[in-house]
């Protein structure tokens, strides 16, 4: 028995092994052929950072990856104002409709993007949007909205009313109760929520895909528009900065959101 | 490379990590009174999994398949890269209808049969899920 539970152990360990390999070997790779001289993947590596240089002299992805930031900063701060307000509403007031905006809150994330895309393309079109970046940010508050909402509604869901009747009844007045009683208690969601915003706008391609316009893409279209038209190890360079900058976003909201349980 | 196999590796790649959270959190919520308790009684390692384990984590595998299987059906970014020739699925040709060819009606059309076709999986999909709660 205690052998079979050992060899048991072993197989486990074995596979969560091969998983990891599996989702982290392909990223290594890219990784470190990023810093490789050769252009076609050449072994054994010679360590080189031409392609980061040959990168910081490619103006279409770097006016890409600038507009990529501002547009994310923009969504964040847009979709983090609304949401918050929205989930405080929703956790304060009953009103009609309530529970079918609670549940209408899901299918934007359940969705396939390339729908979501491809509406908002032709919904832009007939109000008289069209393209750019304006539609582009409109979009990804649209897709980053539930999101906030989400993670600010869990954690609006362990902070008591009673705390703001107590402030009401003390003479605080509504602005007041929101900004020194509500507001500090959910101040690390509205983070979480921020920096979930932040992420999914950054990484979105689908959506902006079919928003922007060539002059004005973003990152993630310009390296797609790239690998279709041939690839260069510039593109892994690239690729290593922004899942570098995704993974540290992604860390720092999970310890804030505290995800995956309690440690 | 550019291959149908090269194609659902990718996207495996992609999307596995979703399938896991979904599952753990599921595996998480189980009581493990209700394992003990069971284990107290005699029962071999592979009844607990059949008649507890499974059972009970079943509505977060379902999750986990629903939640991979929508964005799936429309991707068109894997394909079109990893895909080569052999990379022709339902999301690259509503892409092409909007951005190679411009027939956005028929684009739209073909995006709204995946609607309905993600609603239906949904639809179906549902009741496990309900159990969830």
């Amino acid at each position: 028995m205690m052998a079979m539970n050992r060899f048991l152990n072993g197989l486990g360990r074995a596979y969560l092994g091969l998983v990891l390999v599996f989702l982290y070997l392909p990223i290594l790779v890219m990784a470190a052929m990023s810093f490789n001289r050769s252009e076609f993947y050449q072994l054994p590596m010679v360590y080189s950072t031409v392609w980061y240089e040959r990168l910081f002299e490619n103006q279409a992805l770097i006016a890409a990856a600038w507009n990529s930031v501002w547009i994310a900063v923009t969504t964040t701060l847009i979709a983090t104002g609304l949401g918050a307000a929205a989930a405080i509403a929703l956790f304060r007031y009953t009103f009609r409709g309530k529970a079918l905006l609670q549940v209408l809150l899901f299918p934007p994330i359940a969705i396939p993007w390339l729908i979501t895309g491809t509406a908002m393309l032709i919904f832009f079109y007939a109000v008289g949007i069209g393209r750019g970046s304006r539609a582009v940010i409109l979009g990804h508050v649209a897709l980053a909205l539930p999101y906030v909402i989400v993670v600010v509604s869990a954690r609006l869901r362990t902070f008591s009313p009673e705390l703001e009747e107590a402030a009401r009844s003390l003479g605080a007045s509504q602005w007041q109760v929101t900004r020194y009683v509500t507001l500090p208690w959910i101040a690390s969601g509205v983070i979480a929520g921020a920096l979930f915003a932040f992420a999914v706008s950054f990484d979105q391609f689908v959506v902006s895909y079919f928003l922007s316009t060539p002059g004005e893409s973003t990152l993630p279209v310009e390296i797609y528009a790239a690998i279709r038209e041939g690839f260069t190890p510039e593109i892994n360079a690239v690729s290593t900065i922004i899942i570098a900058v995704s993974m540290t976003v992604m860390l720092v909201a999970a310890r804030f959101a505290k995800f995956g349980g309690e440690r | 490379m550019f291959s149908y196999p090269a194609v659902v590796i990718g996207l495996v790649h992609s999307y596995l990590p979703y399938v896991i959270l979904t599952a753990y959190l599921a595996l998480q919520a189980i009581d493990d009174s209700l394992i003990d308790a069971a284990r107290s009684m005699g029962a071999p390692r592979r009844t607990i999994l059949a008649r507890i384990i499974a059972p009970l984590s079943l509505p977060g595998v379902v999750a986990g398949a629903v939640l991979v299987f929508v964005p799936v059906v429309g991707s068109f970014m894997e394909p079109r890269i990893l895909g080569g020739r052999a990379g022709i699925f339902f999301g690259t040709v509503i892409e092409d209808q909007f951005v190679t060819v411009f027939n956005w009606p028929l684009g739209a059309a073909l995006s709204f049969a995946l609607l309905a076709v993600v609603l239906a999986i949904f639809a179906a999909a549902s009741p496990v899920l309900k159990r969830a709660q």
